[in-house]
C-alpha cells in the first residue's frame, strides 16, 4: 500500500539561479537510530525536474512527499552557485508526527507538484547503439515478446511491459567508437519520432578526438536534448559550448563498488554508497539528472540520498569498463594489438561472453560485452529497485534494448 | 620534466631522492581512519601507506632536505560525506607538516579541499579518468595545478592535451603497473588470490556466443580462442611479466621509456612511476632507469638512440619488440 501523501507549502522570494535543496528529516526513525537524511528535489507543476532551476523570483510553491519520509523540513542553501548562501534562510515550521500540513514562508520554487513517479508516469528509456530495432507497441503482449527477446528475462520482461517507452537513448557510455555520427543520429530522431520517443544521446569517456566528434555532431541536437555524459571533460565542453542541451550524469560519473564477487555484508559494512559529495560539480557543471547502477548493498534508503532526479540502470551494472578491447583486438595484429583507442570492426555488437569462474559459486550471470564487464542484478537488488520506483525515489528506469 | 615516484618510508624517501627523484607521493592510513572506515578506502591500497604522523613528518623533511616536493594520496574513487571530514583532517594534518600538494581523484572533494584547507597545489588524480583537453580545462577552473592521465592515453593524445590547456601541468605514466581497465571506471576490488584476486586475472572462462539469435560458427570460435590465448600473452606483459625483474633488480613490465623524448617535446611536465605497494629495490631501480634515459634526451641524443639505449637497460629487447610491454606502443612504429 503506498503511504498518504502530505502537503507542505511554501511561499517567498526564489532565486534566479542556482539550487535549493530540501532535506527531510525522518522523524519516524529517530527513536529508534540517528535521522537518516535526503535531498529532495524541486518540481515544476509539469513534474519535470528543475535543480539547479531558474525561476521567476517570488512565487509560491507547494511540495508533497510521503508522510513518512517528510515530517520535518529544512530548505538548505546550495553548497556552490552564483548567490551566496545567506539568501536562503529557512523560517521552519516543524510538524508535529501525525500534523499533515506545514505552512512556512521560505523562499521556494513555483508550482511545485507531486514527485510521483511509480507506476504509469515512470519513465522507460531503452538503451541502443542501433536504435532502427525498437519497434512501435501499443499492447503489453508485444512490449512483453520484445522485452523477453531483448533480456531473456521473463519476470523483468513481464513488468517492463507495463510500461511505453518514452526515451530512446542513442549511442554507448562505454566505447568512443560507437559514437553515432550525424545520419545515425538523424535516422534515430526520425525512428524514435515513429515509437513516440523523446532521443537522448549516450556519451562514453572522452579521447580528445571524441570531443572533436562531439563538437560536430552536438549542433544537430534540439535545444533540450538530453546528454547522458561520462566524462567530466565532456560535461564542462557541453556545458561551455552548448548550454542549452540538459547533461545527465552517466552511471559512471556516479561511482561505487560493484564487484560481483564480493559477499553481500562484506559490501555493506565496507562501501556504503553516497553520491552526496557529487552535489557541487554536478550544480557547476548544470548537470540536471543523474543516473546509477543498483549499488550492491543498497535499500531502498538508498535511493533516497540521490541529490538530483536520478534514472536507475536494469537488469545490468557495469563492473569494470576498459578502453582497451579485447574482441575488439581479434582483428588487429602487430604491437599495437590490445593497445588503447585503436580502430575495431565493431565484433561487440555481434558477438559477447557470459563469464564464469570455475571452483567458485558466484550467483550473479557476468558477462563481457566489448571492453566491459557487466552483471545482472539479483532478485534482491531488482526487488528494491521495484519498491523504491513505488516510493517515488526513482523518476526513470534504463533498460538495454539490444540482446546481451 | 619531473619524475614523480612513490615512497611508502623514510628509508625510500632518502634513496630514492639520492637516485635522482624530486617528487613524491605516498599514501597515509591512520589508525582512526581504519578504524572508523577500513584502509583500503582512503586511497585504494590496503598497504603501502604511511601509518604514522610522526614518520610522515620525517618523510616530508627528508624530501624537503633534498630539494623535492611529497604529495599525498586521497584517491578512493569516491567518498561518503562522512570519510570527506575526516579526509579534510589528514589534507590539513600533511599540509601542517609541510606537505606540498594532495593528489585526489574526487572532483567533488576537490571543491570541499579548497573551501576547507589552505591548499597551494591539487594534483587530479588518474584515477579521475580525465583524459581529454576539456577535462584539463575543467581541472584547471577548479585550482588545480596539475593533472595526471590515466594509462589509457596515447602519445598523441597526451602531448595534445598538454598543448591545448597551457597553466595546467600534465603527468603521464611511465614505468610500472598495468590495469586493463580504466582505474576510475573499475568498481571492483584487488581480491584476495583465494577468492579471484583482481578481477581481471580472475580465472573467468568466456563462452562466446552471438548476440541476438544464433550461434557462432567454428572458424568464428577459433578466431575467438585465438585472440584469447593473445590476450593472455598480453595479460602477463601487462602484470609485469609475471612481476620479474633482472638481476639488478630492474623491474620489467608496463613502459614507457621509450615514449620519452616525444612526452618531454609535447610539454608533459612530470612522468609518474606507479607502485605504491612495490618493494624499495624496484622503485629504487624504477627512478635509476628513468632518470638515466632523461640525462640522455637533455644531453641532446636522437630518439633511436635513446629507443636503443632504453630497451638495452634491462635488457628487454625480444620483451619490447611485442608491444605488449608498452604504454604507448605506438612509439615503436616511428
Amino acid at each position: 500500500m503506498r503511504p498518504p501523501v502530505r502537503t507542505f507549502t511554501r511561499q517567498g522570494a526564489v532565486n534566479s539561479a542556482g539550487s535549493v535543496k530540501i532535506r527531510l528529516v525522518t522523524l519516524l526513525s529517530q527513536e529508534q537510530a540517528p535521522p537518516r537524511f535526503g535531498v529532495w528535489p524541486i518540481l515544476d507543476n509539469s513534474s519535470q525536474m528543475l535543480w539547479p532551476f531558474h525561476d521567476t523570483p517570488h512565487s509560491s510553491s507547494a511540495l508533497r512527499c510521503h508522510s513518512d519520509f517528510a515530517s520535518q523540513l529544512d530548505v538548505l542553501a546550495p553548497s556552490t552557485g552564483p548567490f551566496p548562501p545567506t539568501m536562503i534562510r529557512p523560517a521552519l515550521h516543524v510538524p508535529a508526527p501525525g500534523e499533515t500540513s506545514v505552512t512556512a514562508t521560505t523562499p521556494f520554487a513555483k508550482n511545485v507538484g507531486p514527485q510521483r513517479f511509480g507506476g504509469d508516469s515512470l519513465e522507460l528509456a531503452v538503451s541502443m547503439v542501433n536504435p532502427m530495432s525498437l519497434s512501435e507497441a501499443d499492447d503489453s503482449a508485444t512490449r512483453y515478446a520484445w522485452w523477453r527477446n531483448a533480456l531473456g528475462d521473463h519476470e523483468l520482461a513481464s513488468w517492463l511491459a507495463n510500461f511505453t517507452p518514452t526515451h530512446l537513448y542513442v549511442g554507448s557510455e562505454f566505447c568512443e567508437h560507437l559514437l553515432p555520427g550525424l545520419r545515425t543520429w538523424e535516422k534515430a530522431i526520425a525512428h524514435a519520432q515513429t515509437v513516440q520517443c523523446r532521443v537522448s544521446l549516450l556519451t562514453p569517456i572522452a579521447s580528445p578526438q571524441l570531443i572533436r566528434d562531439l563538437g560536430k555532431l552536438l549542433p544537430s541536437l534540439t535545444d533540450g536534448s538530453e546528454v547522458i555524459v561520462n566524462d567530466w571533460g565532456t560535461a564542462h565542453f557541453i556545458h561551455e559550448r552548448f548550454p542549452a542541451l540538459h547533461l545527465i550524469a552517466g552511471r559512471l560519473l556516479c561511482r561505487m563498488m560493484k564487484d560481483p564477487r564480493l559477499d553481500l555484508a562484506a559490501q555493506t559494512a565496507a562501501f556504503r554508497f553516497d553520491p552526496r559529495p557529487l552535489r557541487a560539480i554536478f550544480a557547476r557543471l548544470g548537470i540536471r539528472r543523474m543516473e546509477i547502477d543498483v549499488p550492491l548493498s543498497s535499500d531502498v534508503d538508498t535511493f533516497f540520498t540521490l541529490p538530483l532526479p536520478a534514472g536507475v540502470h536494469v537488469p545490468f551494472a557495469c563492473v569494470a569498463k576498459g578502453r582497451m578491447c579485447r574482441i575488439g583486438s581479434s582483428s588487429i595484429r602487430g604491437p599495437e594489438r590490445f593497445a588503447v583507442g585503436r580502430k575495431c570492426r565493431k565484433e561487440c555488437l555481434k558477438v559477447s561472453a557470459q563469464l564464469e569462474r570455475p571452483g567458485f559459486r558466484d550467483t550473479r550471470d557476468v558477462y563481457q560485452i566489448g571492453n566491459s564487464i557487466i552483471s545482472k542484478h539479483s532478485a534482491t537488488m531488482f526487488e528494491v529497485v521495484r519498491n523504491a520506483i513505488e516510493r517515488g525515489f526513482i523518476s526513470r528506469i534504463v533498460v538495454p534494448g539490444e540482446p546481451i | 620534466m619531473k619524475i614523480v615516484a612513490p615512497i611508502a618510508s623514510v628509508e625510500e624517501a632518502e634513496a630514492l631522492a639520492r637516485a635522482g627523484a624530486r617528487e613524491f607521493y605516498c599514501g597515509f592510513a591512520p589508525d582512526e581512519w581504519i578504524g572508523r572506515f577500513r584502509a583500503v578506502s582512503t586511497n585504494r591500497r590496503p598497504s603501502g601507506n604511511f601509518r604514522d604522523r610522526a614518520e610522515l613528518h620525517r618523510a616530508v623533511d627528508v624530501v624537503h632536505r633534498h630539494r623535492g616536493s611529497i604529495s599525498l594520496v586521497l584517491n578512493a574513487q569516491t567518498y561518503t560525506d562522512e570519510q570527506i571530514a575526516a579526509t579534510i583532517t589528514i589534507a590539513e594534518f600533511f599540509l601542517g607538516i609541510g606537505g606540498d600538494s594532495l593528489i585526489v581523484s574526487d572532483l567533488g572533494l576537490v571543491g570541499e579541499l579548497f573551501q576547507h584547507v589552505p591548499l597551494s597545489r591539487i594534483h587530479v588524480s588518474s584515477v579521475a579518468t580525465c583524459r581529454n583537453g576539456s577535462a584539463a580545462r575543467l581541472c584547471k577552473e577548479l585550482g588545480a595545478s596539475r593533472m595526471i592521465l590515466p594509462r589509457d592515453v596515447t602519445v598523441g593524445e597526451a602531448c595534445e592535451i598538454a598543448t591545448e590547456v597551457p597553466g595546467i601541468e600534465i603527468e603521464a605514466f611511465i614505468l610500472n603497473d598495468g590495469c586493463v581497465f580504466e582505474e576510475g571506471a573499475c568498481a571492483t576490488l584487488h581480491l584476495p588470490q583465494s577468492l579471484g584476486g583482481p578481477i581481471c586475472l580472475d580465472n573467468h572462462t568466456a563462452h562466446y556466443r552471438r548476440r541476438g539469435s544464433g550461434t557462432l560458427d567454428g572458424p568464428a570460435l577459433d578466431k575467438l580462442r585465438d585472440n584469447d590465448e593473445e590476450y593472455r600473452k598480453w595479460l602477463w606483459y601487462r602484470f609485469s611479466c609475471g612481476f620479474t625483474t633482472n638481476a639488478e633488480g630492474m623491474p620489467f613490465g608496463p613502459c614507457g621509456l621509450c615514449a620519452l623524448p616525444s612526452l618531454l617535446r609535447g610539454g608533459i611536465a612530470a612522468v609518474k612511476i606507479a607502485g605504491r605497494e612495490a618493494p624499495t629495490a624496484r622503485k629504487l631501480a624504477s627512478v635509476r632507469m628513468v632518470r638515466a634515459v632523461l640525462d640522455r634526451i637533455e644531453a641532446g641524443e636522437d630518439d633511436e638512440h635513446i629507443m636503443q639505449f632504453a630497451q638495452a637497460l634491462r635488457p628487454s629487447e625480444e620483451h619490447c619488440r611485442t608491444g605488449y610491454m608498452c604504454y604507448y606502443p605506438e612509439v615503436l612504429g616511428h
